[in-house]
């Protein structure tokens, strides 16, 4: 690949080229997959209109595109979200390790513990930290008093929160920083194990060095768990993601290999948008 | 360098500044004036028939000794079950119209009459009660008492906590639902959480709204002067005895008037201080 066709959209900052998450393995089998999407706000505007596309296990997918793609409206449709707001209607298929979970009678607690997710600003609810992992967990299992200990440490260790937290488990969830809060939320999501992991622009919210540690994070996790990744941030996609999904105007226009997306994007939109010539 | 046109504008606006300023403060000063008033004329007034007896005994007849005490217990009551009746109403129904209605026609409707109840004369409540409740059982009573004032404090309650839930950010509804948990859990174990000191700020100011409540408590209530324990009958309360001890010729028993209004001020004034440190606790 030649060095004038890197593109400089939001590398610009830095000097070296961007670093591709590297998987020489064979793709993992499929985990989540999408067939003709589609789904309209209560107004009747359209904002998916046929989305075909997989989220494969053990893997970091991203969900890039300018604001108002539908990239968001996406990733809530695989945890049913939009269940909360009367109106909305979706069709199409979205296959949880072969089955369509947007039935009707689609359980969705139990579709929700599969499923976890965490949000564009911080979401520690108003209990101690410690109560904040432990929450989740009570919901589906039923576990003694050291159990809950191992489990509510292990969860904080998975998201390197325990050392910065450990003396303080009592203390509310709200006294943390941004990027603290931001930790302990993916921290509670990953406490129940779920199989996929929705994250929703999670770190537009927080400081570079926050943003840094949850990035390292989802890398990490992206080993255990299937995971999307709504983003605005391209460094963060590049260095996260090993698939690329861009959105525009609620339609999937490329999907593929981040790497492939940034380099050599088959579609002029996708270009245009990596080179930061819109959006 | 500054134009002419500009430094009269300038000047101007300044002048304008000091004249708002000064009409600010002065409101400011007036109003406070005439609360210090209150408050002094009630502490020189009713110092004097503050004792022992105030809260030991019950309301005398001019010339014996006495005190308030049965007065005092009517108000605890009646606002007491006023409250029983009024709080666990006012939040499910504060709740039901925030959280479950989904802003529904009927829910629409419900709020903008709860608003209205909200600053209905307490005593056209005095009245309806009366109509409803003490002309059937024949007579005054403690009970017909609190239903004026429950339906005083509910629409108090059910505001302030359509209020609360309001400010507690639809995020963290968002979150609880992501991780599975059911509704109920949702609203007991994360939203109330984050809106009880809120909404428990609004049922004291409910309480201190009602404790003082005279008109309502008139013709249903009623007044006695007696040690009076049961429900069903007539009893006496704090606003009531201070009205009727007030319009009394004697003297001594005017001076206990004096006296119960400054236990009620101070206690009402109390309970809004607390109120305030629990509201403020919930902004830091």
């Amino acid at each position: 690949m030649p060095d004038t066709e890197t593109p400089t959209h939001g590398f610009s900052l830095q000097a070296q080229a961007p670093t591709f998450v590297q998987d020489t393995a064979a793709d993992r089998p499929v985990k989540v997959e999408v067939k003709n999407l589609r789904f309209r706000y209560q107004n009747g505007h359209e904002v998916l209109k046929g989305i075909d596309m997989v989220l494969r296990d053990k893997t970091v997918t991203a969900f890039i595109g300018p604001s108002g793609c539908g990239k968001s409206t996406l990733l809530r449709v695989f945890n049913r979200m939009y269940d909360l707001y009367p109106g909305q209607q979706v069709s199409g298929e979205v296959l949880l390790d072969g089955r369509n979970i947007l039935g009707k009678t689609e359980d969705l607690n139990r579709l929700r513990s599969k499923i976890g997710m965490v949000f564009q600003k911080p979401t520690p609810f108003p209990m101690s930290i410690y109560e904040n992992i432990a929450f989740g967990i009570r919901l589906y299992e039923k576990l003694s008093k050291s159990e809950m200990n191992d489990r509510v440490e292990q969860a904080l260790r998975e998201t390197a929160l325990w050392d910065e937290v450990k003396d303080k488990l009592q203390q509310s969830g709200l006294g943390l920083s941004g990027g603290q809060q931001q930790r302990l939320c993916i921290a509670r999501a990953v406490a129940v194990k779920p199989e996929v992991l929705l994250l929703d622009e999670p770190a537009s919210a927080l400081d570079p060095i926050s943003t840094a540690k949850v990035e390292d994070l989802i890398i990490k996790l992206g080993q255990d768990y299937c995971i999307a990744i709504v983003t605005h941030n391209m460094q963060q996609a590049a260095r996260t993601s090993l698939y690329t999904a861009f959105m525009y105007l609620g339609e999937l226009v490329e999907f593929d290999r981040t790497e492939t997306i940034f380099t050599a994007p088959k579609q002029q939109k996708t270009n245009d948008y990596v080179t930061g010539r819109f959006g | 360098m500054e134009t002419a046109v500009r430094s009269s504008i300038m000047n101007r606006r300044y002048r304008r500044n000091r004249i708002m300023m000064a009409l600010a403060i002065g409101s400011s000063a007036l109003g406070l004036f005439f609360l210090a008033v209150i408050l002094a004329t009630l502490v020189y007034r009713g110092i004097d028939a503050i004792n022992l007896d105030v809260f030991t005994m019950s309301i005398p007849a001019q010339g014996s000794r006495g005190g308030l005490v049965n007065a005092m217990y009517g108000t605890v009551v009646i606002t007491g079950l006023a409250m029983l009746i009024a709080t666990p109403i006012g939040i499910l129904a504060g709740t039901y119209l925030v959280e479950f209605a989904n802003g529904s026609t009927l829910a629409e409707a419900a709020k903008f009459i709860n608003d209205v109840l909200l600053s209905a004369p307490s005593i056209v409540i005095g009245v309806f009660i009366y109509g409803a409740v003490v002309v059937p059982m024949h007579g005054n009573s403690a009970i017909a008492g609190a239903l004026a004032l429950a339906l005083i404090a509910l629409p108090v309650v059910n505001r302030t906590t359509q209020d609360m839930l309001k400010l507690v950010p639809n995020a963290l509804r968002e979150a609880t639902a992501a991780l599975g948990a059911p509704r109920w859990m949702s609203m007991t174990m994360v939203i109330y959480r984050s809106a009880w000191t809120g909404i428990l700020t609004g049922i004291l100011l409910a309480v201190a709204r009602i404790s003082g409540e005279t008109a309502p408590l008139l013709f249903t209530a009623g007044y006695s002067k007696f040690w009076n324990t049961g429900l069903t009958g007539p009893m006496a309360s704090l606003p009531v005895a201070i009205n009727t001890l007030a319009a009394d010729p004697g003297p001594d028993l005017k001076r206990l008037a004096w006296g119960g209004a400054l236990i009620i001020t101070v206690a009402i004034l109390a309970l809004n201080i607390l109120a305030r440190s629990l509201a403020g606790r919930r902004s830091s």
